[in-house]
């Protein structure tokens, strides 16, 4: 199962925010007909990713463009694919991190999932941030013969399902 | 006149394919039809607007009877830095502008969010999760809460009591008579409470704990009880504080005498009015050095000396007075860590203090840049607005955090503990710094309600951001190497677009309350700054947009506008309808997605063609060769012949040719077109969002040329539209919006012949893998 190595924060303890601060992150997956895939391009701000990196594993890390490539891509990995999880009808799928690249303030980050059938149903958890920000949302949208599904994860409920079948 | 009759007529042949779809769609009337009402993307505004009214014009400015209610504060202060307390007596004098009769005030008590008991906590929905982490599990279910929220000990008018009832941030204080128009009424109010820590609860009050000196940085807001807004538009503002939706205040008149540790160096709204007593004289001298330093920012406080103090902890006190005028609310920080430099700015011709407050722990950063920032943000605004009407501006660095207040704002960006820090990190601090020193026009003075609406501040305020970050890097473009342009993270057109073609479910129009909204982030900020910028790049221009956005800053300084005002202003002042660009980006989550459907090539002949002759039909015409005529025909049809390909219309159609000999000079021939190709180009909306439509047609010799037809193209067909275009070029290539000024979700179709489609996934994984 899926949630042996999660830690949840179940309720928003604070529910008073500072101003100009969202923890928002938005992942776009599209199955990829060719290629049999899904492909995700998910957007983190990179201040709060930075901060995950410090508080997780190492103080000393930064991301920046001069950031130890090896590094941060090993961690990055190891986080993203033990928080972002996908299973399609029922059977679960291995994500793999390819990279990253930044965009002001925010990382743009890919994952792929090779090898995927058609579908009627995929279930995905997006635990990303959460175990650092109890209002941490993200916002997973699915693109799928021309159709777009979406679920908003935060708070105690990480994964949803989208069927599409209708 | 016979020339008139032809011209008319090739026209009208041009255009034929339009006249025939209507013909069609007239003969397949059915007689019972279902009605509609006006759903026209262009129909007026006048079922959202409210009317315009003596207090408010259908121009957008203050009515005749315009008022707004005043309250001036008079108060005590003291901090308990050992118990983290804040108390204070206050004295409120309300002046009743209005023309009704009150028979209570209704004052805010927004510290009562943080009350133990406090409804705003139970506002969000949760969920049980099978597994939580110990401390949050602690801190959720086992752990007492903070005992926030003020403490009122007395609401008194000459020392009787007077009747209150609390509900939840909002107190009402009964009054013994109605408080007639145009009469004042003066109460006091005795109060403590306990100050949160502002980064552990991210909050916009509070205070940071350095736990290596063990000092305090106050950041104090939002402190005292404070008037609520009474108008013509709600009454009294009667939203609660639920923690989005900021502050609806009067303005006022503020003497704030403020009781610290005699080792904290403070600062707030207003003027000091005993600096001599709070200053070294050695401050005082660097001080005077900094009224003539328009250059460089001038150190009051080093760091050394700062370092020294945080060692102190003095018992004694000190009292700082601080006197401010129209102003909408009050704020200040206070530390023994604070290092302060200022530096004058001429604004206009006027003298302002540019100021920062900062610990060690903001330095080098905070040093190098804060003041400047500040410096080129008032000066910017000014530009774009009004001169800056208070005689400061305080920047100071608070973690995590940016809060604007009348004169005095927090803003964050904290360098590593070796003082190392990255481009996000200085670019994060210098944007955030414009943004609230940027407050102090919108709301501060152009005083909106930030309580039922938060783009009219944030929204306003970032576009103007967007601005002054851009003036800020072609001023100081060694404060922004390596990049040639400030990298503004808000305002372009592109940035916007991952919002705005996001599921529908998840996107609030602006016009909506920022406790109802889903990103609070693009909806209150990104978005209506993106729309705003769009209308002074795109649809308006420099000069229309510009002067109507500085009479609308002009007619509501120091008053308190509705969206209405801003909205009917910009169109009364420029002359340009707005109704579709408002409707579609403020009340509706539309988006833009225009592409090129289709393009059909066509010669002109002088040969009866099928459809001509059928057409000639319709209109009684039996022998089309009786008609003084020319005849176009597509590209591939029936009646095309290569032959006519690469001549120009008068060797197709040597009709024509004859037509001008015995209708036109010599002279005015000369001055004729003589067009080879015709084209009709269909382009399609399929966003619900209406937009200009820029194209760039690009020709066979490698020129371009760029068109914008104006939004009313879409009027009547709001899903697609022809354009004919006579050229004496060949069109090779033709591209809607070229250079992404409308935040087109979709580009695929916005190419003729469609480009290859280029996947950003795609390309990545390419890159990556070479």
């Amino acid at each position: 199962m899926k949630y042996k190595i999660l830690l949840l924060f179940l309720i928003g303890l604070t529910s008073f925010k500072a101003n100009h601060k969202f923890y928002v992150s938005v992942t776009e997956v599209k199955y990829n007909e060719k290629e049999k895939s899904l492909q995700m391009i998910s957007r983190i701000f990179v201040d709060d990713l930075e901060d995950l990196l410090q508080k997780r594993y190492d103080k000393t890390i930064v991301l920046t463009k001069g950031e130890d490539k090896k590094i941060v891509f090993d961690y990055l990995k190891k986080y993203l694919e033990q928080k972002i999880t996908v299973e399609v009808d029922g059977k679960d799928y291995k994500v793999n991190y390819l990279g990253k690249e930044y965009d002001n303030d925010t990382a743009v980050i890919y994952l792929e999932v090779p090898g995927v059938p058609h579908f009627t149903s995929i279930k995905i958890q997006n635990a990303v941030l959460a175990d650092l920000f109890p209002e941490q949302k993200n916002l997973v949208h699915v693109e799928y013969k021309g159709k777009i599904k979406s679920m908003v994860l935060a708070d105690g409920k990480l994964e949803d399902v989208l069927n599409f079948n209708d | 006149m016979r020339k008139i009759k032809s011209t008319l007529l090739v026209c009208f042949l041009i255009f034929s394919a339009g006249v025939f779809a209507q013909d069609e769609a007239a003969s397949k009337e059915e007689t019972n039809q279902t009605g509609h009402t006006n759903q026209n993307k262009f129909r007026q505004l006048y079922q959202e607007f409210s009317t315009p009214n003596q207090y408010r014009t259908g121009a957008g400015a203050p009515g005749p009877e315009y008022y707004q209610n005043q309250a001036d504060y008079k108060m005590d202060i003291e901090l308990d830095d050992k118990n983290q307390k804040l108390s204070g007596h206050e004295t409120i004098t309300y002046h009743n502008n209005s023309p009704d009769p009150l028979e209570y005030l209704w004052v805010q008590l927004d510290q009562n969010i943080r009350s133990k008991n406090s409804e705003a906590k139970l506002k969000d929905g949760s969920g049980v999760s099978p597994v939580t982490q110990s401390s949050s599990f602690v801190n959720d279910f086992m752990e007492e809460p903070f005992d926030g929220g003020f403490h009122i000990e007395e609401v008194s008018k000459d020392g009787k009591a007077l009747p209150y009832t609390i509900n939840f941030t909002m107190m009402r204080v009964d009054l013994p008579q109605p408080l007639k128009a145009g009469e004042s009424y003066s109460f006091n109010i005795k109060w403590w409470y306990n100050i949160n820590n502002h980064v552990t609860d991210r909050a916009r009050s509070g205070y940071e704990h350095f736990p290596e000196d063990g000092n305090n940085v106050y950041v104090i807001a939002q402190f005292f009880p404070r008037m609520g807004v009474y108008n013509d538009v709600e009454g009294w503002q009667n939203m609660q504080f639920w923690g989005s939706g900021e502050f609806a205040l009067p303005f006022g008149n503020y003497e704030v005498n403020i009781t610290v540790p005699a080792d904290h160096v403070l600062d707030g709204t207003g003027e000091i009015q005993n600096r001599k007593d709070v200053y070294s004289k050695e401050m005082m001298k660097r001080y005077e050095q900094a009224k003539k330093s328009y250059d460089n920012p001038v150190v009051i406080v080093t760091q050394a000396e700062a370092e020294a103090a945080e060692k102190g902890f003095s018992d004694k006190k000190k009292t700082w007075k601080l006197k401010a005028e129209m102003v909408r609310d009050f704020a200040f920080a206070t530390s023994r860590k604070f290092i302060v430099d200022m530096m004058n700015v001429n604004v206009m011709g006027k003298d302002v203090m540019a100021e920062s407050l900062y610990p060690k722990e903001g330095n080098p950063l905070w040093g190098d840049y804060s003041t400047e920032v500040v410096a080129s943000t008032i000066k910017s605004y000014s530009n774009h607005t009004f001169q800056y009407p208070y005689h400061k501006a305080i920047s100071v660095h608070a973690k995590n955090q940016g809060m604007e207040y009348p004169m005095i704002c927090w803003n964050y960006g904290r360098p590593e503990k070796d003082g190392t820090y990255s481009d996000r990190v200085k670019f994060g601090m210098m944007s955030v710094i414009i943004h609230e020193v940027g407050h102090n026009f919108f709301p501060m003075i152009v005083n909106s309600d930030e309580r039922q609406w938060g783009w009219m501040d944030e929204g306003i305020n970032t576009f103007v951001q967007y601005m002054a970050e851009q003036e800020f890097g072609q001023e100081h473009p060694e404060a922004i190497s390596p990049n040639e342009a400030y990298p503004s993270r808000r305002g372009i057109p592109s940035k916007i677009v991952p919002y705005m073609k996001g599921d529908q479910s998840y996107i609030a129009p602006i016009m909506s309350n920022p406790e109802n909204v889903f990103q609070l982030g693009n909806n209150a900020y990104g978005k209506p700054a993106t729309a705003l910028n769009i209308l002074r790049e795109t649809v308006m221009g420099h000069d229309l947009f510009d002067y109507s956005f500085q009479t609308y800053a002009h007619r509501w300084m120091f008053k308190h506008p509705t969206p209405e005002d801003f909205f009917r202003t910009m169109e009364d002042a420029s002359g340009v309808d707005l109704d579709w660009f408002w409707r579609g980006w403020f009340y509706g989550t539309d988006n833009v997605d225009i592409g090129v459907k289709e393009v059909k090539k066509f010669q002109v002949t002088d040969k009866i063609t099928k459809e001509g002759k059928a057409m000639l039909e319709k209109y009684g015409v039996t022998d089309p060769a009786s008609i003084d005529a020319v005849y176009v025909v597509e590209e591939g049809s029936e009646d095309y012949n290569a032959d006519l390909k690469d001549k120009n219309a008068l060797e197709n159609a040597p009709k024509l040719n004859e037509y001008l000999m015995d209708n036109f000079t010599p002279a005015e021939r000369a001055k004729l077109k003589n067009p080879k190709y015709f084209y009709q180009v269909t382009f399609n909306k399929p966003g619900g969002l209406v937009m200009p439509l820029i194209v760039e047609y690009t020709y066979a010799d490698g020129t371009t040329k760029n068109v914008t037809y104006p939004a009313q193209v879409w009027r009547k067909n709001d899903k697609e539209v022809s354009k004919a275009i006579a050229s004496d070029k060949e069109i090779t290539k033709i591209v809607v919006d070229p250079n992404l000024e409308t935040a087109d979700v979709n580009l695929d179709n916005n190419s003729w012949p469609q480009n290859a489609k280029e996947d950003k996934f795609e390309k990545f994984k390419n890159e990556t893998d070479n």
